[in-house]
């Protein structure tokens, strides 16, 4: 069933209100007036209007001074704003210049339930300044006519201060906080705001007491577990009917049943209330908490007039705390893009050990463009990208997660890293065309340090060598990716030593305001120079030498690779429990293996069976997400021994497949030796070599 | 997406009634389920005979013989003939062997004559 509802846009896109009157006819049946100049606006202006929707920005008008035409001509009509984006300064300001709502144009499921409310609430607000009216004059006595219209005065006074102060941040916590802070003392003792949680439960999470060192006693109310909501008046109560509660006497019967355990009824018989407000806060027709307020005996029991104003006030506070919730929903959005957009993790390769530090800068909502990579690339290199997108937010978070997808793509085609920005300043000028990205692309073979680099653009890579010498890995200057359509790079070739660690930064570690990029520089280059070796370790000692413990305004993104020599008599290598580790694990055994004297086909046979018992290990090994798996590897006078363990619960050889698994292991072995220990199983084979090392 | 990732890739093509699977790289536990899965969807029920290439593979354990004998199975059970080419010199020899492959499907070392074989015993 549709109701019948009279609508005056404020709007000059006729698309717009075709958008927005397909969504009220959901639930409505509007007769409508489009307006866009100011003049048209006030001559459209009468009291059987139901409710106003106006564009935030109008050419030559907008929300604003609309909101204020309507209050100058005294008409009590609701007023929503709608507008393309949200920015806190917009919503905080329509707010606090009293419109009833705010909308965004692409979340318009939201307007019916918006408008239904906004009129409602228009409705008993009308209704009840004509009780008031009525019992004013009913009263007839010009002294209660005057108490009750200061009261009247005082409480609306109150609730437009409490409506500044909601509309005053966008921060859920801080609205809360703020809002029982101009409760206490201006019209009760005590007060205490109470959410529902997702999971069903109630959580305090602002109060105040007109004592402060009350307040250690008043905070022990701890979060209400489902069960417990359902005593027979209180909170529980006022959250399932949604009906609010007013104690003009509180005895000490009412208290036990307010209470919810004995705990929280000693709170409350040492507050000693004189009477108690419990209203619900409700926002598009869903209760999300209770507001209870309480008189000690220092002032005045609440009455009927304090129970509609706790009522408007908690009415006003559930929509600021649902908008600071749509606030911070949009920034996650953006957050959780960019966040989806960085490797959950960095592949172990043996020969090499990485870590990567990623710290958002300024506003959260705005979040930035850096991003990093790390590839498995043909030919047993990897491949570390590092890159930086201009631009915050979404859109710069979805270019980047385009690049990263097509710089994956080019590395399965097996393009380096010259051709990959060749191929991607085409992307960014189609994809991003107000913007400019830069990247750095450092393509290495981690077992023999080869290395291949190409950059657009992009700050330069820093290595420290095994002796702590610092260089760039090049001094070549290059414009970003998408200045040209067809630009061209140079790929720079070099060796990255055993024992050294390369670092890909982006601007946000070295770019400071009133420091020129020579000092900033220099800075990075002698923090690298007396940090460690280790790649983990040395990125939080140049995020603590160059990154204010303050923060910086754009985001900074770490990537560090460090050479790990694969040689000598024993080789360690761990690996996740994953089938994917294994081929990265056979090229550092099999690298380690040429060192010895074993033949190809020594070793080949060790290569294969060593790989089927780390096979056989990733499948046994369990545990959350960390599983690993270790091969240990030693070679002695004419004997290759390698051990694999994991860290799981032995479970028997199921299967022909597993058969064959172990008939192989033995097939190219002289022994295979399994042991069970409290932490998993281990497996050592060992094969005598035709040849003495050196022989 | 190829299914054997970086690690191993297909190449099929079909010539005079045979199927030519020429698998290149490496076969392990990560990708032999893939690349079985993309073999048997890339073999007619038309097809005389299969010839495995296996030239280009410079690794293969259990889970890439466990692929190579169901394959077998799949195909003696349509009755066309099944061939591995394997070069004498592969390291990869060293592991057919180990596992007795050559018990259940011929092992030649190149295409030619794995191709003479399967021609020979198709005539009547």
């Amino acid at each position: 069933m549709t109701t019948p509802v009279r609508v005056l846009f404020v709007e000059d896109r006729v698309s717009d209100v075709e958008l927005m009157l397909w969504e009220l006819r959901n639930r409505f049946e509007p007769d409508w007036r489009v307006v866009e100049r100011e003049a048209d606006y006030l001559a459209a202006l009468d009291p059987g209007i139901d409710v106003i929707l106006a564009d935030y920005t109008l050419p030559d008008f907008g929300a604003l001074r609309a909101l204020e035409l309507l209050q100058e001509s005294g008409l009590d009509i609701p007023f929503i704003v709608v507008t393309g984006s949200i920015s806190e300064d917009v919503a905080v300001e329509c707010m606090r210049s009293g419109a009833a709502d705010y909308l965004l144009k692409d979340r318009l499921t939201r307007l019916c339930p918006a408008v239904s409310q906004a009129i409602e609430q228009t409705r008993l607000r009308q209704a009840r300044q004509r009780a008031e009216k009525e019992r004013a004059g009913l009263l007839g006595r010009e002294k209660a006519a005057r108490l009750l219209a200061e009261t009247a005065e005082r409480r609306s006074r109150f609730l437009a201060e409490a409506s500044v102060v909601l509309a005053s941040s966008l921060d859920r916590e801080a609205i809360l906080q703020r809002l029982v802070r101009a409760i206490v003392p201006e019209f009760a003792d005590w007060c205490a705001i109470d959410l529902l949680t997702d999971e069903g439960s109630i959580q305090q999470v602002a109060v105040a007491h007109v004592d402060p060192s009350q307040l250690e006693r008043v905070r022990e109310r701890r979060p209400l577990r489902p069960h417990q909501l359902d005593a027979p008046r209180g909170a529980s109560a006022v959250l399932r009917s949604g009906e609010p509660e007013l104690h003009r006497e509180i005895t000490d019967e009412i208290l036990a049943e307010v209470a919810i355990d004995g705990r929280q009824l000693e709170m409350l018989r040492s507050l000693a209330p004189l009477s108690m407000l419990i209203v619900p806060m409700a926002a598009r027709g869903r209760i999300t908490g209770v507001m209870t307020l309480a008189t000690t005996g220092r002032r005045h029991r609440f009455d009927a007039g304090d129970l509609s104003l706790a009522h408007e006030l908690a009415q006003r506070c559930a929509l600021a705390v649902e908008n600071a919730i749509l606030y911070s929903e949009r920034a996650s959005v953006a957050q959780t893009l960019q966040a989806s957009l960085l490797p959950e993790r960095l592949p172990a390769i043996p020969g090499a050990s990485m870590a990567a530090v990623y710290r958002p800068g300024g506003d959260e909502a705005q979040v930035g463009g850096d991003w990093y990579d790390v590839l498995e690339l043909p030919d047993d290199e990897i491949g570390l990208v590092m890159g930086d997108v201009a631009g915050r937010g979404v859109k710069a978070a979805s270019v980047m997660g385009q690049l990263r997808s097509a710089v994956r793509a080019y590395a399965m085609e097996g393009h380096g890293p010259r051709a990959s920005l060749e191929l991607l300043s085409g992307l960014v000028r189609q994809y991003h065309d107000e913007g400019m990205a830069t990247l750095a692309y450092l393509a290495v073979d981690p077992l023999g340090g080869r290395a291949r680099f190409a950059h657009a653009g992009h700050p330069l890579p820093i290595v420290r060598a095994a002796d702590g010498a610092v260089t760039f890995l090049t001094a070549e200057r290059t414009l970003p990716l998408g200045v040209f359509a067809s630009p061209e790079y140079q790929e720079t070739e070099l060796i990255v030593e055993p024992g050294s660690t390369v670092l890909l930064y982006t601007d946000g570690l070295i770019e400071r305001r009133g420091e020129s990029l020579t000092e900033s520089m220099g800075r990075l280059s002698r923090a690298v120079r007396d940090g460690p070796a280790d790649p983990e370790l040395l990125c939080e000692h140049v995020i603590e030498r160059l990154v204010p413990a303050e923060g910086t305004q754009d985001d900074v993104a770490l990537l560090a690779l460090a050479m790990v020599p694969v040689a000598g008599d024993r080789l360690l290598l761990e690996l996740p429990a994953s089938p994917t580790a294994l081929a990265p694990m056979r090229r550092a055994l099999k690298h380690w293996l040429a060192e010895t004297a074993a033949t190809p086909e020594e070793a080949f046979g060790m290569l294969v069976a060593a790989s089927e018992a780390a096979a056989n290990a990733v499948e046994h090994a369990y545990g959350p997400g960390d599983a690993r798996v270790e091969v240990e590897a030693e070679v002695g006078d004419r004997e290759v021994a390698i051990t694999v363990r994991d860290f799981g619960r032995w479970r028997s050889p199921r299967g022909e497949h597993r058969g064959r698994g172990a008939e192989m292991m033995q097939g190219l072995t002289d022994t295979v030796d399994f042991a069970r220990t409290a932490e998993g199983t281990s497996v050592t084979l060992r094969r005598r070599l035709a040849k003495r090392a050196g022989a | 997406m190829v299914a054997g990732g970086l690690l191993a890739r297909l190449a099929v093509a079909e010539r005079d009634g045979l199927t030519i699977a020429r698998l290149q790289g490496e076969i392990d536990a990560s990708n032999a389920r893939g690349l079985g899965a993309e073999l048997r969807a890339c073999i007619s029920n038309q097809a005389v005979g299969v010839v495995l290439d296996l030239s280009g593979v410079g690794y293969i354990d259990s889970s890439g013989i466990r692929l190579i004998f169901e394959l077998a199975g799949r195909l003696e059970a349509r009755r066309q003939e099944f061939r591995l080419v394997v070069p004498e010199e592969a390291l990869i020899r060293l592991i057919l062997a180990t596992a007795a492959v050559e018990r259940v499907v011929p092992v030649h070392a190149s295409l030619a004559e794995a191709r003479g074989s399967i021609e020979a015993a198709d005539q009547p």
